[in-house]
């Protein structure tokens, strides 16, 4: 009966957003108060109803209901709990679930949110969130619903797909989710206010602290997924520059262009346009990122089960909401006041700079990745597009943005002073310059262009430091003085030089993989690999039996400079519950932030084993570097004029402290 | 019952939530008050700054000319006629209120209507394996044994448990297999080896194959024969053309038989047959021919209920429906004959030719065949 419920509560979900989409919009447009807040209970109440819903999903697939087709298609019995759990959201329909519940979540935040959003505002964008939430209700409903029943119930289900039993499953979807819903919320802001007509700092004000929200789960998600990929698929590879992976890409470096230039528009009333359309933007591609992945167009292990009219479904969907929102803009953003002018070198031009950087990035992942698509569908000619296009055309974009960063983060507002800026950032480049030099010294006739890499990453980590220490300490003298202004630092100042110094470490990880290392050979009990300082000794090949899998391990002992340093086991397992799938589970074993992977190959019949050894210098700071990046962003939106309304410092023509183009002690994000 | 009851209390309670804020009778419009309470906290901010020696008293005051301007905008933007509340408010409430009211309800029935099942209930695999072991659901106890074994192939006595199961329900060639397993992992027995030859001729439609009487003969060199291994021999030796030496094998068995063994009418038939006497039964070769009669025919009827119930669900070609036509009339039973027929009509509408050809079996079988 729970099911039912639950599936009764989940049609009730669609009737309550219904009254949420239509209702606040009226009452915005008669200024009727009673009416615009009829928005703020439906949003809470479409939240219950649907985490009521998942939560009974979640039952059915912890108890084994196999009455649910859901449940029979994806679970089964002798699976370990934690992965029934999961398989929840890992297929179709139950992630389209998690997908609505997180948007009703949101939803539900801003009618909550009383104190920090102007009431019109609120109306507005929980009316605008409601249509996405109908349209996603109306596609579960109809071509995914999770809460059908089968009768008879099959005796056992079909099990989840083998790769997806992992903890990865638990974190990556979970993640990534709030991350692209969440920019549906700074999509409803920003149609919100197109319909309003009312763009100001405010507005700007309004919408930063979710959109950093969205973009650190963002962060973490495809931070988290490429980690999973690496130890999950068995390649030792993070990131392939396939098209799922651009799919989460492209909304992130929108989001990303996004939190920078709602900055501008904050602190100086300036870019709303531009600020305006890159919300609808962001959204769309995470909109566009669900449609690719989820149609059948890409086949992945993300796309469960494919379904044309699934695929014609969220693509009208897409078609509505980019195209709907896109008319829109056309039509409301002439309207807009301009806000306030600025030289092109400042702050608010620097952040420009970094729009236009990753606008075109994006566009470059964004044609690199649908042109295959269309041309396949056009003409039929399959062509692949790889990491060559992507190196040749993302790395130029990224590099100068990434070189310019640190000259935009300690450059005043208005009106900078670029040679004053690099002089304060002296000490961060020859630190930099050094590292490359002593790293291509120490390395030499080794890869060229790592050490390049990695000065990089060290000039990024140092300048942001150097800002911030110089924010700091700047011209105070005593500890007293220097601990008061270290108080007196915004937290959004940190939270944006930890972001950036995040960056720099994972530049730095990306550039070590220059270094790693791959190593295949077939082994018998006793053999062994060396390369470098790093060896494996196969110990064991015997067979185990796990819940639902067999497996044959492969156990080897590390010795890295002759030292032992224990055991690591990589195993092939087969799923009997799934038509006996084969999986490779990756040995992995960490040595500060650099690891060894080992992973099994073929079985030869006399029993000696295929097997690849990768080592991988410095590999953990790619994933590192995101956590960092997350953890800034976190500290930014703990900053407390986000809590509470505080000055935008604007308009002093000088940097307050008076040192001539000197850093403020502003928040610099 | 108790789930419309539900339904109702989920109902009222969205729709109450919803009309709250339409019932109190607030007289504050829309307006960005919040943008004046922002404004003058950023003046109280600037204040605070000034006094901690954060800003210079220049600054303070450039900025606070600033945020002035803001906030004269802003309160410029804000409509003085909306403070009104009058006839028309109220009237607009009332149509939003009788919009709230039937779009919820008439959304979430209609919808759950059309794709919920009310009265079904939950069936949570522990529930239905916790049952008394008399009505257990076999197939959901069949599956745990199976996931069992392919974890653990070589637990024989799991595969002893599992092979009756497998012959019960007609899988024969799972049955070899799984009495071949309980052979390999328990020891080869006489006993088991005989299985394996008897679930062998069962999956050959009752014909003693080449591996089936490997099997038998293999269990010989085990030990004694049991009747069921003398009894295949024979019928081996009968399908070699050696009929009249299958006979005295099958009379010399009866012989031995014990007073209660419950297979010497089986065997005494079967003689009956070889021997002329009783015409071999229409299905032929078919392992059912090997039951004893009453069996047979519960046997058969289940089989022709199978393929009932499996074209009722899944539909199927005109020949079988022609075959469960043909056999509910053989079996006497001329309802269910007519019913098949009728559904056959219904199943083939868009079939003309393998309609007209289920409906001769029907005629050739004795049934009326409406026109």
């Amino acid at each position: 009966m729970l099911v039912e419920i639950a599936h009764f509560a989940l049609a009730m979900a669609l009737g309550l957003s219904l009254v949420q989409m239509i209702i606040p919009v009226w009452g915005v447009r008669r200024n009727d108060i009673a009416l615009a807040r009829v928005g703020e209970p439906a949003a809470i109440g479409v939240f219950v109803l649907l985490l009521f819903a998942f939560g009974v999903l979640m039952y059915a697939y912890a108890v084994s209901d196999f009455s649910v087709q859901n449940v029979a298609e994806n679970s089964h019995s002798a699976k370990p709990m934690i992965y029934k759990l999961t398989g929840t959201w890992g297929n179709h329909e139950g992630s389209m679930l998690l997908w609505v519940l997180i948007m009703a979540l949101f939803g539900a935040l801003v009618a909550l949110a009383r104190t920090s959003l102007p009431d019109r505002l609120r109306a507005g964008t929980l009316a605008a969130q409601a249509s996405v939430t109908v349209a996603f209700l109306l596609f579960i409903l109809f071509t995914s619903n999770p809460f059908n029943r089968l009768d008879p119930a099959p005796p056992e289900g079909n099990d989840l797909n083998p790769l997806l039993q992992d903890l990865g499953l638990a974190i990556h979807p979970p993640l990534l989710y709030v991350g692209y819903v969440g920019f549906s919320i700074t999509y409803a802001f920003a149609i919100a206010a197109l319909i309003d007509g009312r763009i100001d700092a405010v507005w700007a004000r309004a919408v930063r602290p979710w959109t950093l929200v969205a973009w650190i789960f963002l962060t973490l998600g495809i931070s988290m997924g490429s980690y999973w990929a690496y130890y999950e698929l068995g390649w030792g590879g993070r990131w392939l520059w396939d098209p799922v992976a651009n799919a989460s890409l492209m909304p992130w470096l929108a989001g990303t262009a996004l939190i920078h230039s709602t900055i501008v528009m904050e602190k100086r009333d300036s870019l709303k346009v531009w600020t305006i359309l890159l919300a609808i933007l962001t959204f769309s591609l995470s909109l566009l990122g669900t449609f690719l992945v989820r149609s059948g167009v890409l086949t992945s292990v993300h796309t469960f089960a494919t379904d044309p009219s699934r695929g014609l479904f969220i693509l009208i969907i897409l078609m509505l909401f980019i195209g709907g929102s896109l008319a829109l803009f056309a039509w409301r953003a002439p309207m807009l006041r301009q806000g306030g002018l600025f030289a092109p070198v400042s702050r608010e031009g620097a952040l420009v700079i970094n729009n236009l950087f990753l606008a075109a990035a994006c566009a470059t992942v964004f044609i690199g990745t649908l042109y295959p698509l269309a041309l396949e569908g056009l003409t039929g000619a399959k062509i692949s597009v790889g990491p060559p296009f992507f190196n040749a055309t993302f790395l130029p974009l990224l590099i100068p943005l990434l070189l310019l960063l640190p000259f935009g983060q300690s450059m005043a507002w208005k009106r900078g002073d670029l040679l004053g800026t690099a002089q304060r950032l002296g000490v961060a480049i020859g630190i930099g310059i050094l590292a490359t030099v002593g790293i291509f010294a120490a390395t030499y006739g080794g890869p060229v262009a790592a050490p390049l890499g990695i000065g990089l990453g060290v000039f990024l980590i140092a300048s942001a430091l150097w800002d911030l220490g110089e924010r700091i300490i700047g011209r105070a003298s005593g500890a007293r003085a220097i601990w008061s202004r270290a108080v007196g630092l915004p937290r959004s100042a940190y939270g944006s030089a930890l972001a950036h110094a995040g960056v720099g470490v994972t530049v730095i990880g990306i550039a070590a993989t220059a270094w790693a290392t791959e190593d295949i050979a077939v082994m018998k009990p006793g053999d062994r690999m060396t390369n470098g300082g790093t060896a494996i000794v196969l110990q064991q090949v015997f067979p185990r039996t796990g819940p639902n899998f067999r497996e044959l391990v492969g156990r080897f002992r590390i010795e890295i400079d002759g030292k032992e340093r224990g055991d690591i086991e990589s195993t092939k397992r087969t799923f009997i519950t799934r038509n006996n799938m084969q999986t490779t589970e990756a040995g992995i074993r960490t040595f500060g932030v650099s690891q060894v992977y080992v992973s099994l190959g073929e079985i030869q019949p006399d029993g000696s084993v295929g097997v690849r050894m990768y080592t991988k210098p410095l590999m953990l700071l790619i994933w590192i570097g995101s956590l960092i990046m997350g953890l800034g962003g976190a500290l930014s939106i703990t900053d407390r004029r986000f809590r509470v309304a505080a000055p935008a410092k604007a308009r002093s023509p000088k940097g307050p402290q008076g040192s001539a183009g000197g850093p403020t002690p502003q928040p610099a994000e | 019952m108790l789930i419309w009851i539900i339904f109702a209390a989920i109902t009222g309670a969205c729709v109450i939530a919803v009309l709250w804020p339409l019932g109190r009778q607030s007289p504050r419009p829309v307006v960005s008050a919040d943008a004046r309470a922002m404004y003058e906290a950023q003046l109280h901010d600037i204040a605070r700054d000034l006094d901690r020696g954060v800003i210079s008293s220049a600054d303070a005051e450039l900025a606070r000319a600033e945020v002035a301007r803001r906030l004269i905008r802003a309160a410029r933007e804000i409509d003085p006629a909306s403070d009104v509340i009058n006839e028309v408010t109220y009237r607009r409430r009332r149509a939003a209120s009788a919009i709230i009211l039937s779009t919820i309800p008439l959304v979430a029935l209609s919808l759950y209507g059309a794709k919920g099942s009310p009265q079904m209930p939950a069936k949570p695999l522990a529930a239905r394996l916790s049952t008394d072991p008399a009505n257990i659901d076999l197939a959901v106890a069949l599956s745990r044994v199976e996931t069992h074994l392919q974890l653990n192939p070589t637990d024989g006595r799991g595969w002893e448990i599992l092979a009756p199961i497998y012959l019960r329900t007609g899988r024969y060639d799972d049955a070899a297999r799984a009495y071949a397993n309980a052979a390999i992992h328990l020891g080869s027995t006489m006993e088991r080896l005989v299985d394996v030859g008897e679930a062998r001729v069962l999956a050959a439609s009752g014909v003693v194959t080449a591996d089936a009487r490997a099997a038998f003969v293999e269990a010989g060199k085990l030990g004694p024969l049991n009747p069921k291994g003398v009894y295949y021999l024979a019928i081996a030796r009968d399908q070699d053309g050696d009929r009249a030496g299958a006979i005295a094998d099958l009379k010399a068995l009866l012989a031995s038989a014990p007073p209660d063994a419950g297979w010497s009418e089986m065997v005494s038939e079967r003689i009956a047959v070889l021997e002329g006497k009783t015409p071999t039964p229409p299905t032929g070769a078919d392992a059912v021919a090997t039951l004893p009669p009453a069996e047979r025919m519960t046997a058969i009827r289940g089989m022709v209920d199978g393929l009932a119930a499996r074209l009722a669900a899944q539909g199927g070609s005109a020949e079988e429906w022609g075959r469960l036509v043909r056999a509910r009339a053989v079996l006497g039973d001329k309802a269910a004959a007519q019913d098949a027929l009728l559904r056959a009509r219904i199943a083939l509408a868009a079939d003309p030719a393998g309609r007209a050809s289920v409906e001769t079996i029907a005629r050739d079988s004795g049934l009326e065949v409406a026109p």
